[in-house]
C-alpha cells in the first residue's frame, strides 16, 4: 500500500512542485528595466549634484572602485567636493548588461561617457562600469560601484 | 522458517518502499534541495573562505594563461570587465593570444580583502591587487583595485562579473 502511495506521488508531485517553483521565481525576479532606471537616476544625481539624494540610494557598507576604494561617507563627500566649483554631464549608458543574480541582487554592466568642467579645465573620460543592487526592506540600494576608466581620456584647457 | 519468511518479506518491503523514495526523491529534485539546505548551514565565515579561494584561483588561472581552467570558474554568461567589456568566449579568446607569452605575471598580491554575502550562494570580493610583469631583466609593477561578483552554480562557485581598475600614479618601471 506504502508503496502504491510513493509511486503515486512520484507521478503527480513533480509537476506540482515544479509549478510552485517557476511561479515564486517568475513573480519575485527583478525587472531588468528597473534597474537600468536606477543606474540612470545615479548617474543623473551625481551629475546634477544631488549629492544629498545620491546618498540615500547607497548602503552603508557602500564601497566606490576606482582608481581608490572609497566609502558611503566618502563618496558623498567626493560628490560634494566635485560640484563646488566644477560641473559633470554623462552620456547615455551603452553596452549595458543586467544579471539578475537572485530574487534582492542585481549585477549590472555598462559603458558611459562623463566630462567634468571646472573652470577653464575639461576632463572627458570614458569608463566601464559595473554596479550591483541590493533589495532591502523593498527598495533597492547599491551596494558596489565600479569604474575602470579607458585609456585615452583626456584633460584639456578650453 | 516462517519467521524467516516475514523477515525477508518485510526486507523487500522495506526495499522496494525505500527504492520508491529515492525515486520520489530524486524525480522531484528534494535531493538537490537537502543539498542545498547542508550548504546554506555553512558558516558566513566558510562561505567567505570559499569566496576568496576561488577569487585566488580565478588571478592565478588569468595570470597563467590557464584557459581550461578558467572556464570551469567563469560562469558561462560572466562578463570581464577591464578597458574592454568581455563576455567569457572573448575572455578565453584574449587569453589564448598570450600563448607562448615571453614575460612572467606574479601571482596577484590581495590586501584589504572585504568579502560581502549579498543572498544565499551570491557574495562580491573586493582588495587591493598588486602585480608585477617581468621580461628579462625588466618589469613593471602594477597595482589597482579588483572586485568579483561571485554566483554559486552547478555546486561550485562561479565568476559572474569580475572588474580590474588600475591606479596609474603607482605604476613602477624597474630595468
Amino acid at each position: 500500500m506504502l508503496r502504491h502511495f510513493l509511486i503515486a506521488l512520484c507521478l503527480i508531485a513533480p509537476p506540482v512542485f515544479a509549478q510552485t517553483a517557476s511561479s515564486v521565481q517568475a513573480s519575485s525576479l527583478p525587472d531588468p528595466k528597473e534597474i537600468i532606471a536606477l543606474e540612470n537616476n545615479l548617474l543623473d544625481l551625481n551629475a546634477a549634484g544631488n549629492c544629498d539624494d545620491l546618498g540615500k540610494l547607497l548602503l552603508p557598507e557602500f564601497k566606490a572602485v576606482s582608481q581608490t576604494i572609497s566609502d558611503r561617507e566618502q563618496t558623498i563627500g567626493i560628490c560634494r567636493k566635485l560640484h563646488d566649483g566644477c560641473t559633470v554631464t554623462h552620456s547615455p549608458i551603452s553596452q549595458q548588461q543586467v544579471d539578475v543574480l537572485s530574487s534582492d541582487v542585481v549585477g549590472m554592466v555598462y559603458k558611459t561617457g562623463i566630462v567634468t568642467i571646472c573652470g577653464s579645465k575639461k576632463a572627458n573620460i570614458t569608463v566601464n562600469a559595473t554596479s550591483v543592487w541590493v533589495r532591502t526592506d523593498g527598495s533597492w540600494k547599491l551596494h558596489l560601484h565600479t569604474e575602470r576608466a579607458i585609456a585615452g581620456f583626456a584633460v584639456q584647457s578650453q | 522458517m516462517r519467521t524467516t519468511r516475514e523477515g525477508n518479506s518485510r526486507r523487500q518491503f522495506r526495499f522496494s518502499a525505500m527504492t520508491a523514495l529515492a525515486c520520489f526523491c530524486l524525480y522531484t529534485g528534494m535531493v538537490p534541495s537537502w543539498a542545498q539546505t547542508r550548504a546554506a548551514a555553512k558558516s558566513p565565515q566558510s562561505e567567505g573562505a570559499e569566496v576568496m579561494a576561488a577569487e585566488i584561483e580565478f588571478q592565478r588561472d588569468e595570470n597563467t594563461f590557464n584557459v581550461t581552467a578558467l572556464k570551469r570558474l567563469m560562469a558561462s554568461d560572466g562578463i570581464e570587465v577591464q578597458d574592454e567589456i568581455m563576455n567569457r568566449d572573448r575572455v578565453l579568446e584574449v587569453l589564448s593570444s598570450f600563448r607562448g607569452f615571453p614575460c612572467h605575471l606574479s601571482p596577484v598580491k590581495m590586501e584589504d580583502t572585504d568579502v560581502a554575502l549579498l543572498a544565499k550562494g551570491v557574495a562580491t570580493i573586493l582588495y587591493k591587487a598588486t602585480e608585477t610583469l617581468s621580461c628579462g631583466r625588466k618589469s613593471l609593477t602594477i597595482q589597482g583595485n579588483a572586485s568579483g561578483v561571485w554566483v554559486r552554480k552547478d555546486g561550485h562557485w562561479q565568476a559572474q562579473i569580475h572588474t580590474e581598475t588600475i591606479d596609474w600614479s603607482k605604476m613602477e618601471i624597474h630595468r
